[in-house]
């Protein structure tokens, strides 16, 4: 059974996808981020899990 | 014909609602994930008990699963606009709450000594809206309006992605900036950082369109009646209470499990770190996988894959390549059971009340979490290990699994009948 939605007859037209030089500017500075994340773990790791360790209440899922 | 102003949010392209709907999240969950970093050099400074911290943010988890139905219910009735707005000036006020807190040396002094003592109370309270206002739960029901049926679950999945990336970067970067500026600047940054997603929540306001003119709407308590009157929603609710349980336990557990068992202490960032990649990932490939088979399969699979990774622990001999293997193999299948919970939401009862529903889902994942936090420490304090958690992860696990089969994976029956003129 279909199931209806504000879009579901919409086709998708040029407009429902993303500019190719937003996309990869978001790709780049998100990679940026991302591997600058990585590398001040890989650097600082260990600092970040001993200033975490007191804190039982820390989740990282929600 | 409808013009663009009174279409409101449905004329704006898919990919400028997900792209500001990930911005927003990812900026919200990230700030979510960094304040247990404040704990030590604000007890520290302030001279209070870590159980004051301690206590603001339970007060700011509990707030916000709380409020993820109320918000989420604004958020599908008068669009996502207000509630990230309300949300974002909340998460501020909570943020600005803790920079004011009073030094007990006197050399900061409070500038909101009405609230005094209860300043971190109010604080964490504050927050707790705010996350409700900007976290996935508000935002779930835009994105699931604006994409189409087809293409639902891979919306979600980038907005899963997001909060994913923002949850990872941000822990870092913050503390990088504590230790470079001090944790009362950091607070401003990151304020300054929550403030930004004000603009961004010009993409996602708009009043909802109705429906297909065809579906009668509903009011907000016939879709709670309605969907807690539906079996197979009370399974999915079943379901995302075993995945809080899972992921908070083995995030919050793991560094002592890695210290008990000997290893280095890098071996829980290594883990966590992997944890927190293979998340990503894991949530693409759900997305994806809405394209060639029923949700409700890939959930009982994800839940299923998690066994495996529990047995490991038991039974696998404990080295530094098994626990970040295991935690890469659990990655791929943490949080990437979000998109498919939301987007099945929305199978059932359409998009109209989507966050609203969600947020009720989600509720019980928070209840997963405290039940998994809490079991954890209780058996750890008994048995001195964590075995018997294993099992019980084990346990969950599969019965996770089997309880997503018998879903019926279509919409109610409301859904089929015109609307009457």
């Amino acid at each position: 059974m279909a199931e209806p939605s504000d879009r579901s007859n919409r086709p998708a037209s040029a407009g429902e996808h993303v500019p190719s030089g937003l996309r990869n500017a978001v790709l780049a500075v998100g990679g940026v981020l991302v591997f600058g994340a990585l590398y001040l773990i890989v650097l600082r790791g260990e600092a970040i899990l001993v200033d975490l360790s007191t804190m039982t209440e820390r989740f990282w899922c929600f | 014909m409808q013009t663009s102003a009174s279409q409101g949010i449905a004329a704006r392209p898919l990919w400028l609602i997900i792209l500001a709907a990930g911005l927003i999240v990812g900026a919200a969950m990230g700030l979510r994930q960094v304040m247990g970093l404040f704990l030590n050099p604000m007890t520290a400074e302030l001279k209070i008990g870590r159980e004051a911290f301690s206590l603001a943010m339970a007060i700011a988890n509990l707030t916000w699963g709380l409020a993820a139905v109320p918000m989420g219910a604004i958020s599908d009735k008068y669009g996502a606009g207000r509630t990230l707005v309300l949300g974002a000036l909340c998460t501020m006020a909570g943020v600005y709450v803790l920079y004011a807190a009073p030094d007990s040396t006197g050399l900061m002094a409070s500038s909101l000594p009405f609230i005094g003592r209860f300043d971190l109370m109010v604080s964490g309270l504050l927050m707790g809206i705010g996350i409700a206002g900007t976290g996935i739960t508000a935002l779930v029901g835009a994105v699931g309006r604006a994409a189409p049926p087809e293409k639902r679950p891979q919306a979600l999945a980038a907005l899963g992605m997001a909060a994913g990336i923002g949850g990872f970067i941000a822990f870092p970067y913050t503390h990088l900036f504590m230790e470079t500026l001090g944790w009362r600047t950091t607070l401003l940054v990151i304020l300054a950082t929550v403030a930004l997603i004000i603009p961004l929540a010009i993409p996602m306001a708009g009043k909802p369109q109705a429906g297909p003119s065809t579906q009668r709407q509903q009011s907000l308590g016939e879709a709670f009646g309605e969907a807690l009157a539906h079996p197979s929603f009370w399974l999915l609710i079943a379901g995302f209470f075993v995945c809080g349980f899972h992921v908070a336990f083995y995030a919050v557990h793991l560094p002592a499990f890695v210290a008990d068992k000997g290893l280095p202490s890098w071996v829980a960032i290594a883990a966590l770190t992997s944890v927190g990649v293979a998340n990503i990932i894991g949530t693409y490939l759900a997305g994806q996988s809405g394209k060639f088979a029923e949700k409700r399969v890939s959930l009982a699979v994800i839940y299923f894959m998690r066994v495996f990774a529990f047995l490991g622990l038991l039974f696998l001999p404990i080295t530094e390549w098994t626990v970040i293997g295991v935690s890469i193999l659990l990655g791929f299948f943490w949080l990437s059971t979000v998109p498919l919970t939301s987007a099945m939401v929305a199978t059932f009862f359409g998009a109209q009340w989507m966050s609203m529903l969600f947020g009720f889902v989600f509720l019980s994942h928070q209840l997963g979490s405290f039940a998994g936090l809490w079991t954890a420490g209780r058996l750890y304090d008994a048995t001195k290990s964590y075995d018997m958690m294993w099992w019980i992860c084990i346990a969950l696990a599969l019965f996770a699994a089997l309880i997503h089969l018998p879903i019926r994976e279509q919409p109610v029956a409301r859904l089929a009948v015109p609307a009457q003129a």
